[in-house]
């Protein structure tokens, strides 16, 4: 048990530019240790997005393969609790440089890059998530609903799935 | 949101439940400060939604705020997984398949809306145009690491703002 926690507070401090970054490492740590076969692993990562919350929660579904329900917490809390201590300490930090224009001029700075860096997963995303002309047609008319109606995302979402067997299936 | 914000596509969710907008004028942060917080929950180690979910609460409520708005987050997920754990694992079904297909379209749909209400109000000149044109572009057609990303373009973006602000 001590192995896997150790194993997900490394993960999660590698972890840079988010849980999707360390997908190939995590797999190959699991491959290693024999916690979960390629096949298994993938299985874990559908499960993640069907998942209210951070998908990245499929961390704690490999867990519970390995241990069960310790397991599962086991791994949750070494992926959770460095990385968030982290924040912590830079958002105080942060927090304490307000209102200087240095800051503005790096709020400046850090805005155009992430709207770059959204563009580049929406494309990466959208390869993945949008192979048919259905699912095309689905992710532009959510997008519209909410640019042009303001509806709240997670209503769209659970009409999505609701839809699914009919749109899908 | 722990609830609501299936299949990724968690920036949508967060901007909509936590942005002081038209349509949501109890929101907490501005649209800058959001993705302030975003792009440094980007830049720490970690999964970006709780990173960013830590900051805003500890900014709101202090560290208790963190504890309850961390659980909140993780639990509704948490409890769901366990669930699948228990009587899922092992067992591929079509439905569950057609389920998540939907899903994943709606959750881009989710990102396409918000890159256009972003890219609305934060791109407010060429300069800043071109930074999110080249960032796309070395992440996307390059295949940098983010890290050398944020090494190279925080610090030339930060004295390309700092010469427009001169001339400003």
């Amino acid at each position: 048990v001590i192995q896997l926690f150790l194993a997900f507070i490394w993960l999660s401090l590698i972890s840079w530019g988010g849980g999707a970054a360390v997908l190939p490492e995590m797999q190959r740590v699991c491959q290693t240790n024999a916690w979960a076969d390629a096949t298994e692993f993938a299985h874990c990562y559908n499960l993640g997005q069907m998942t209210p919350g951070p998908p990245c929660l499929m961390v704690a579904l490999l867990g519970w393969r390995v241990y069960g329900l310790g397991g599962a917490v086991t791994v949750l809390a070494g992926f959770v609790i460095p990385s968030s201590i982290i924040s912590w300490a830079v958002g105080r930090a942060y927090r304490k440089g307000q209102g200087s224009p240095r800051q503005d001029q790096l709020r400046r700075t850090l805005a155009p890059i992430t709207v770059g860096l959204i563009a580049a997963s929406l494309d990466l995303l959208g390869r993945q998530n949008l192979p048919s002309p259905t699912a095309a047609g689905l992710c532009i008319g959510c997008a519209a609903l909410i640019l042009a109606r303001n509806w709240h995302p997670g209503v769209l979402v659970v009409a999505a799935a609701a839809l699914g067997p009919w749109l899908f299936g | 949101m722990g609830i609501t914000s299936f299949g990724g596509g968690l920036l949508a969710h967060f901007r909509a439940n936590l942005v002081r907008l038209p349509e949501n004028p109890r929101g907490w942060l501005s649209d800058e400060e959001f993705l302030e917080l975003w792009s440094v929950g980007q830049i720490l180690p970690g999964l970006n939604s709780l990173n960013v979910t830590v900051m805003v609460a500890d900014r709101l409520a202090g560290p208790m705020g963190v504890l309850v708005a961390l659980t909140s987050f993780l639990l509704p997920g948490f409890l769901t997984i366990l669930a699948y754990a228990v009587w899922l694992l092992g067992n591929t079904s079509h439905l569950a398949e057609s389920i998540q297909h939907s899903v994943a379209a709606a959750a881009t749909g989710l990102l396409l809306a918000t890159l256009a209400q972003l890219a609305r109000s934060q791109v407010r000149n060429g300069l800043d145009f071109a930074i999110a044109a080249v960032t796309f572009m070395l992440i996307r057609l390059a295949h940098w690491k983010l890290l050398n990303l944020f090494l190279v373009m925080v610090p030339v973006t930060y004295f390309l703002q700092g010469l427009r602000r001169g001339k400003a």
